[in-house]
């Protein structure tokens, strides 16, 4: 009697195991929310969708991509795009990277702790500099805002929503490019900033296929993320392309990883 | 070319500013020889949303942007990075990005949002820094920039008070290891001589281990990290040797004036005591006067006789 007693203990333990280690992956469809990706999606959005989605690609997870034109205000920070697996919600890049890591989920495992720090400070830089640079230009060029970022933005709306949400949006940016002074800069100079960024990635990246180890991390997600809505995103000139045009090895990563991870996409969306 | 000068806030415990640019800026200067005059507490009216450091070299004027500053310097011939790699360079820019990113927001939370330290210390400090009547309104001001920045950078709506606490410190401690990682055991993070993110990181490590905040989280994470906490006391050292000794001395003396007790303040209180019994007689006695409670009278004899004469 006593043995059975045990020997059912033993079992239940092992299932429990069991049950734990598929905890691990992720057993659930992972769902991503982002905004309509034609008429709506402002530039700064983009690349941080299109990030994510690089990055979920990378790790080899299926999702669902479901377009939502209250994408953003269905996200718990208020930004996009945001991932459900379950009841889960997670939004933005870092909480989404930090999430998969607790999912046993990671590109960077195999990184030694000095590359994982110099990776860690070239996302900074990545989202310090390129991010702000798409909300300045964006929102705050009033050439830019007017004729393509508002209407964009205010486009499920019927009047007087669709002038005062993109209003009320553009003051948000202003403020967050304020408190980091990048209000004081003209155009030229954010020019020049994303210039100085990108000469930086690439000095980094050399003539390597990745910026680490020959696998992609999450850095290399981020930076195609920004660079490729940088090159195909439309705003009225293509000073933004032609900047990231200048470095080769730049376009040469982009169109690799386009081709490595979204020829299938492309293909879909083309049929 | 013009003279270069540069208006700071003043600095503290052995440090020449507390504002991490100035301080940026100064040991940068320090590391090229580059004859800038620094001051501070001056021209304070020309600056009124206190936006340190204001470089100023012939008509050229620079706010609030050390990054420019630098640039500025480096185009002067001023230049600490000439001799590193393009790479190098790379890292630089990036580590100032992370910098900016995961470390600035906690030296600005122990300023500033952490509430004991804002009360018994930011606010007082901010408040003998400048000279009448701007600390009255440029600690504020700071104070609210602080706030402002955090709230749009890492705070928001949908994170709650402590939330945003333990967020900003998980960052910072991740940043200081990624930079102690980064250093490992060498003079400076380029080499033996020192580079301009050299002066970025030791402004920030200086401010973190030199400021006495009553709060600080970020000091025994930063103190275990052993090589950050020798290479700041190196730079220290070797570029503020007479700012350390100075302050020795300083505490030294104010050891000894405040042994012998409060003799010192002695003569200040009964002048104080005085003066405002002083000042309190002078307004009572003006206010009965003008408004008619007790009334003087001149009164001469012949006035008498008058008075007599029509009764």
């Amino acid at each position: 009697m006593r043995k059975t007693y045990s020997k059912m203990l033993q079992q239940s333990f092992i299932d429990f195991c069991l049950r734990n280690l598929q905890a691990t992956g992720m057993d659930e469809e992972v769902e991503l929310f982002q905004p309509f990706q034609k008429e709506q999606i402002t530039l700064p959005e983009e690349a941080q969708c299109m990030a994510v989605k690089t990055l979920l690609h990378m790790c080899n997870l299926q999702f669902a991509l479901r377009l939502r034109s209250n994408a953003e205000f269905m996200s718990p920070s208020g930004g996009v795009p945001f991932i459900k697996v379950g009841a889960q919600i997670v939004s933005e890049f870092d909480p989404i990277v930090e999430y998969l890591d607790l999912k046993g989920i990671s590109l960077s495992q195999e990184l030694s702790g000095a590359q994982r720090s110099e990776m860690k400070a070239y996302m900074a830089l990545t989202i310090n500099r390129f991010y702000n640079a798409e909300v300045f230009l964006s929102w705050y060029c009033e050439a830019i805002a007017e004729k393509i970022t508002k209407p964009r933005y205010g486009a499920p709306y019927a009047w007087p929503l669709n002038k005062i949400l993109p209003w009320y949006k553009q003051q948000e940016a202003k403020k967050y490019l304020k408190v980091q002074g990048w209000l004081e800069k003209s155009q030229d100079e954010v020019y020049e900033e994303l210039k100085m960024a990108c000469k930086a990635l690439s000095d980094k990246l050399g003539d390597q296929y990745y910026f680490f180890l020959d696998r992609p991390s999450e850095l290399d997600a981020l930076v195609f993320g920004h660079l490729y809505s940088l090159l195909t995103f439309q705003l009225i000139d293509d000073k933004m392309a032609d900047i990231v045009n200048s470095f080769p090895s730049l376009t040469r990563f982009v169109e690799r990883i386009q081709d490595t991870y979204f020829a299938g996409a492309a293909a879909e969306e083309n049929s | 070319m013009a003279a270069m000068e540069m208006e700071c806030l003043k600095g503290d415990w052995g440090l020449p500013s507390v504002n991490l640019k100035c301080l940026n800026i100064m040991t940068y200067s320090l590391f090229v020889e580059a004859p800038i005059k620094f001051y501070d507490d001056r021209m304070l009216w020309r600056n009124l949303f206190a936006q340190f450091p204001v470089f100023r070299s012939g008509e050229m004027v620079l706010y609030n942007s050390d990054e420019k500053i630098i640039r500025y310097l480096k185009e002067r011939n001023f230049n600490t990075d000439a001799r590193l790699t393009d790479q190098q360079r790379a890292d630089i820019l990036a580590y100032s990005a992370l910098l900016e990113e995961r470390l600035l927001p906690a030296v600005l939370y122990l300023w500033w949002m952490d509430a004991k330290n804002n009360v018994e210390f930011s606010r007082p400090w901010y408040s003998k820094a400048f000279h009448f009547p701007f600390n009255y309104f440029l600690p504020g001001r700071i104070h609210k920039a602080a706030e402002e920045r955090l709230e749009c950078t890492v705070g928001g709506n949908h994170v709650l008070p402590e939330e945003l606490r333990t967020k900003i410190f998980k960052d910072a401690e991740e940043c200081l290891d990624m930079l102690s990682e980064k250093l490992s055991d060498k003079t400076f993070f380029f080499g033996d001589s020192p580079s301009s993110l050299d002066s970025l990181v030791f402004s920030y490590l200086a401010s973190l281990l030199r400021v006495p905040f009553p709060n600080n989280d970020l000091k025994d994470h930063l103190k275990q990290s052993e090589n950050l906490w020798l290479y700041c006391s190196r730079i220290l050292q070797r570029y503020y040797p007479t700012s350390a000794e100075e302050e020795t001395e300083r505490k030294e003396q104010e050891d000894a004036r405040r042994t012998p007790g409060s003799i010192d303040e002695d003569p200040h209180k009964v002048r104080n005591i005085i003066l405002s019994v002083a000042f309190a007689v002078c307004a009572l006695v003006g206010y009965s006067l003008l408004s008619g409670l007790v009334q003087l009278e001149v009164m001469d004899g012949s006035d008498d006789m008058d008075e007599g004469e029509v009764d």
